[in-house]
C-alpha cells in the first residue's frame, strides 16, 4: 500500500469548460450581430469545449502520437462532409 | 475461481482472466507497445468503440445539418411548435462537465489507493448522470404543473425539427442511462472489494466512456439548442 497521494482535481480544464459554456450563452443571446459569425463563433467555442475535453479529462494529449491522428480523423472527416453536404449555406452564411 | 479486480470471469479456471492492468495476473505490467505503449487491451478496445460511436453521432448530427438547411423555414419549426429551454439545458451541460470532474477525481483516487475518495467520487458521478436523465425527463414530459416539450406540441414526426430533436438527445441520453448503469456495477464492485488500485484500470476506460458522453453533449448542445436559438427563423442553418 503506497503513501495517500493528494487528489488534484482537474481545476483549471474545468474552469475553461464553465468560462466557455457562460460565453456561449453569452454570444446565444447576443442582438444579432452577423449571422455567419454568429454561428462560426458558436461552433469555435463548442470545438474549444470538445478539445478540453479531449485533451484534459480524456488525456489525448499524453496518448501516442497514433491515438491522437485516430481522434483526429474521427473529428475531421465529418467537419469535411459537413462542408461539403453545406457548402451552399456556409457560402450564404460567410 | 477468481481473478481480483474487474477482471471477467472465465468458465476455465486455467483460463482465469488476469488482474486488471497485469497481462499475466502475476503483477508484471503490460508490455511496452510501439503504438498504444502500456495501454490496457480494454482501453484500446474503449478508444476503438469510441471512434466508432463518435462517428454514429456524426452522422445524426450531419443528417440534422443537411435537413436544417435544406428545410423550408415553415416546415422546419412550424409556429405551434415550443422553443427549446436553453438555460435549462446549460445547467444540465455544467452537471455533465462537473461529473466529468468528479469521475477524474474517481480514477486519480483508485490509482492512489484511495478507496473512500475513490467510492465518494464515483457515487456523485452516477447522482450527476441521474440528474442529467431527472432533467432531461423533465423536458420531455414535464413534472408538477409544469408541461414538457411533448406536452406543448413538440412530436416526433411532425417536423423535422422535432424528429431530430428526439432522435439526437434520446440517443445521447442512452448513452448517458448505459454510463449510470456501468458506474453503479463499477460502484458496486469496488465496494465489495478491499483493494480499488486494481479497479483503476477498468474505471479509466469507464472514465473515457463517460468522458466522451460530456463531450457529445458539448456539440449537441450547440447545434441543437443554441444556432437555431441565437439564429433566430431568417438563419439559414
Amino acid at each position: 500500500m503506497s503513501a495517500p497521494v493528494p487528489l488534484r482535481p482537474p481545476w483549471l480544464a474545468f474552469a475553461t469548460l464553465a468560462a466557455l459554456t457562460a460565453a456561449e450563452m453569452g454570444v446565444a443571446g447576443w442582438s444579432r450581430p452577423r449571422r455567419g459569425a454568429l454561428v462560426a463563433l458558436l461552433i469555435a467555442l463548442a470545438v474549444a469545449k470538445a478539445a478540453v475535453v479531449l485533451l484534459s479529462f480524456m488525456d489525448v494529449a499524453r496518448e501516442r502520437r497514433a491515438l491522437k491522428i485516430t481522434v483526429l480523423v474521427t473529428f475531421l472527416v465529418p467537419a469535411a462532409l459537413a462542408v461539403v453536404l453545406m457548402k451552399d449555406a456556409i457560402w450564404r452564411l460567410g | 475461481m477468481g481473478a481480483p479486480g474487474f477482471s471477467s470471469r472465465h468458465p476455465d479456471p486455467s483460463l482465469a482472466a488476469p488482474a486488471q492492468g497485469t497481462p499475466d495476473g502475476a503483477g508484471r505490467p503490460w508490455p511496452e507497445e510501439r503504438l498504444v505503449g502500456r495501454a490496457s487491451l480494454l482501453k484500446v478496445g474503449v478508444w476503438a468503440f469510441l471512434v466508432a460511436d463518435a462517428l454514429s453521432f456524426a452522422g445524426l448530427l450531419l443528417a440534422y445539418g443537411v435537413l436544417r438547411v435544406t428545410t423550408p423555414e415553415a416546415l422546419w419549426h412550424p409556429p405551434d411548435e415550443p422553443a427549446f429551454g436553453v438555460a435549462f439545458t446549460a445547467a444540465l451541460t455544467f452537471l455533465l462537465i462537473v461529473s466529468s470532474v468528479t469521475m477524474v477525481v474517481a480514477v486519480s483516487a483508485a490509482r492512489a489507493h484511495r478507496r473512500g475518495a475513490a467510492l465518494t467520487a464515483l457515487a456523485l458521478t452516477m447522482l450527476g448522470g441521474l440528474l442529467f436523465l431527472g432533467g432531461q425527463a423533465f423536458e420531455y414530459f414535464g413534472a408538477a404543473g409544469h408541461p414538457g416539450l411533448i406536452a406543448r406540441g413538440l412530436h416526433w414526426g411532425v417536423s423535422p425539427r422535432a424528429t431530430t430533436f428526439f432522435a439526437i438527445t434520446g440517443f445521447h441520453g442512452l448513452h448517458v442511462a448505459a454510463g449510470v448503469v456501468m458506474l453503479g456495477w463499477f460502484l458496486l464492485r469496488t465496494a465489495r472489494r478491499g483493494s480499488v488500485a486494481q479497479a483503476a484500470d477498468a474505471l479509466e476506460a469507464g472514465g473515457l466512456f463517460w468522458h466522451f458522453v460530456d463531450l457529445v453533449w458539448i456539440l449537441v448542445f450547440t447545434f441543437v439548442y443554441l444556432v437555431p436559438d441565437a439564429a433566430g427563423s431568417a438563419l439559414p442553418l
